[in-house]
């Protein structure tokens, strides 16, 4: 039977003004049976207010120090009450839940990571995870400006080519990560691109990849409240045969094949 | 407390009509349960009284358009338009499951003509698994420019009775909270021959997303549930406890067993849980639980006596 865990907050770090990383000890259950691209549905008041849990994608997983980590930034009340939180909290925890990246297996294989603002946050473990395998990896991170760019040195860290763009050019390219993605997929084989991010970013991610016949998964964002398939809350389109159809971004998601998903129109 | 002291009954009350036994008062509210499958993962269906099933409507219906849901000061607004297989898919493919277990099956229907509802009825009378059809009228009328069923007596009424003629399960009726008399509502239904009722459905509500200067929910409006709609659901039990003889099924924000209890002395026979399953998916077993930890605290032998206690 599956249960709520329970972690307790070892520490935060401010990625910058507003950012954070919250690491948390919690179960081995937990985080051994986590998949890069899953996400957690947090508890963060035993109060009751916020009376929803929030999901967050998992961000990194640390088995030798049992930890899971997750990346914020401070939107609404939820949020903004993590950010005061002291170590030593107590939080509930539900996961790891939905579906994730799909991890290739044949070696000779090229993933490109893309990731706008805070959907950088489950690339690093799914960039962990592929390093592991022996994937070649390449990530490509997009932000608005040097003061909100992060994970440069973890990705590097970890042995994997990073690109960084910045909207103003404070630092790496100026301009947007899919414009490096658009000229990669030119110029080397990638046989697989996973992404996450703003939404007219994954847009033309997909696009992109659709163009060059290369596949592609988008890790999408929907409001949610059960987090487990039974509200049907956070719906999203997704193309079949016979037109489209509604499934549900707490389950068959939040990953989908790039080529099925419908976007939004603004 | 005794062997059976959680054991409550809705006596079918027409003449050859089915009683609905439960094992304990508490059942998992419709819509927020699914069909039982993702909850099955985090609790034993079998310690639940009831399974009111998400609302089933003659054809599978895809649902609202997106944004469905929004959280508000505790509780959620959601519009998310009665998405469900349909009928036949829900026998085919759901009831298959829901057999595996000892729970009761309460199926939740949502018609938008009364011909809708007699044939639904009369279809999920058929399969012997189902105990009892639990009647929403918070639907539009097509054929009275989308009045909303519930809102007329005389329809709520017409609605009952024409379920009662089509089936033997007991009829539970679930009264919206959106009217001007609940009590009179509740009459009308217990004159159309509704075995019980259960209140309340969820408030109509909206909430604006100032930033974009637009409502949140992309039907505009949608229905309140959680914890911020508790103190109204609990005055309108009472007042349906003043107004009809038939058992009632509270609900509306409960998230523990003491909410449960509240509700059980404003009149309920038995609770129904729903927002809080999003919150807890054990949330129905804690509710059983707490209602169990009050029982032997005030040394009650069965639920039975507390039912309405507080009206004195």
């Amino acid at each position: 039977m599956k249960k709520e865990f329970i972690g307790e907050i070892l520490y935060q770090e401010m990625m910058y003004d507003g950012c954070y990383r919250m690491v948390i000890k919690t179960d081995e259950d937990l985080l051994k049976a986590s998949q890069p691209g899953q996400f957690v549905h947090l508890k963060i008041n035993q109060t009751g207010s916020p009376l929803l849990r929030r999901p967050f994608s998992i961000h990194r997983i640390d088995l030798e120090q049992k930890t899971i980590s997750l990346l914020y930034a401070v939107v609404g009340k939820g949020t903004r009450i993590m950010a005061m939180d002291l170590p030593g909290k107590k939080v509930g925890i539900i996961g790891p839940l939905g579906t994730g990246f799909p991890l290739p297996d044949p070696k000779p294989y090229h993933v490109a990571l893309i990731g706008g603002g805070l959907g950088a946050a489950p690339l690093l473990f799914t960039a962990e995870r592929l390093v592991e395998k022996e994937i070649k990896t390449t990530v490509i991170l997009g932000y608005a400006d040097k003061q909100r760019s992060m994970l440069e040195g973890d990705f590097k860290r970890l042995g994997v080519r990073t690109y960084i763009s910045t909207e103003d050019g404070s630092i790496g390219n100026r301009g947007y990560p899919t414009e490096v993605l658009q000229e990669m997929i030119l110029s080397e084989k990638i046989d697989a691109v996973f992404t996450c991010g703003p939404e007219i970013m994954m847009h033309k991610v997909a696009v992109i990849c659709g163009d060059a016949g290369v596949k592609a998964w988008v890790s999408l964002e929907e409001k949610m409240a059960c987090g487990v398939g039974a509200c049907l809350g956070c719906v999203v389109r997704i193309r079949d045969e016979g037109g489209s159809h509604y499934e549900k971004a707490c389950k068959e998601g939040p990953v989908f094949k790039a080529s099925e998903v419908i976007f939004h129109e603004n | 407390m005794k062997t059976n002291g959680l054991r409550v009954t809705i006596p079918g009350k027409s003449r050859g009509c089915k009683n609905l036994v439960l094992d304990n008062p508490v059942i998992a509210a419709s819509g927020t349960f699914g069909f039982g499958r993702e909850y099955a993962e985090y609790i034993d269906l079998n310690q639940l009284g009831a399974i009111a099933v998400k609302g089933l409507t003659p054809a599978a219906r895809e649902g609202n358009p997106t944004p469905r849901i929004v959280e508000t000061e505790m509780g959620i607004i959601n519009s998310i338009g009665l998405q469900n297989p349909g009928i036949e898919k829900f026998i085919e493919e759901e009831m298959p499951f829901l057999t595996q277990y000892n729970t009761k099956v309460i199926a939740n229907i949502s018609g938008n003509s009364v011909e809708e509802f007699v044939w639904m009825s009369q279809r999920l009378s058929m399969e012997k698994n189902i105990d009892a059809l639990e009647v929403n009228v918070s639907c539009p009328n097509i054929h009275r420019g989308g009045e909303v069923f519930a809102t007329n007596p005389e329809m709520v009424e017409l609605i009952t009775s024409a379920v009662r003629k089509a089936t033997d399960l007991p009829i539970i009726v679930k009264l919206s909270p959106n009217v001007t008399d609940i009590g009179s509502v509740a009459k009308r239904a217990e004159a159309g021959g509704a075995d019980a009722v259960s209140l309340i459905n969820t408030v109509l509500a909206m909430a604006i997303d100032i930033r974009q200067q637009r409502p949140v929910l992309k039907q505009v409006f949608g229905g309140l549930s959680g914890p911020a709609i508790k103190p109204i659901a609990l005055r309108q039990v009472w007042q349906v406890y003043q107004s009809v003889t038939i058992p009632i099924i509270g609900m509306g924000g409960i998230m523990d067993g003491n909410d449960a209890i509240e509700f059980i002395l404003a009149g309920a026979t038995a609770v129904s849980v729903g927002t809080g399953n999003f919150v807890n998916p054990t949330a129905c077993v804690d509710v059983l639980e707490g209602i169990k930890d009050y029982m032997k605290d005030h040394h009650l032998d069965h639920i039975n006596q507390l039912v309405g206690k507080a009206h004195r």
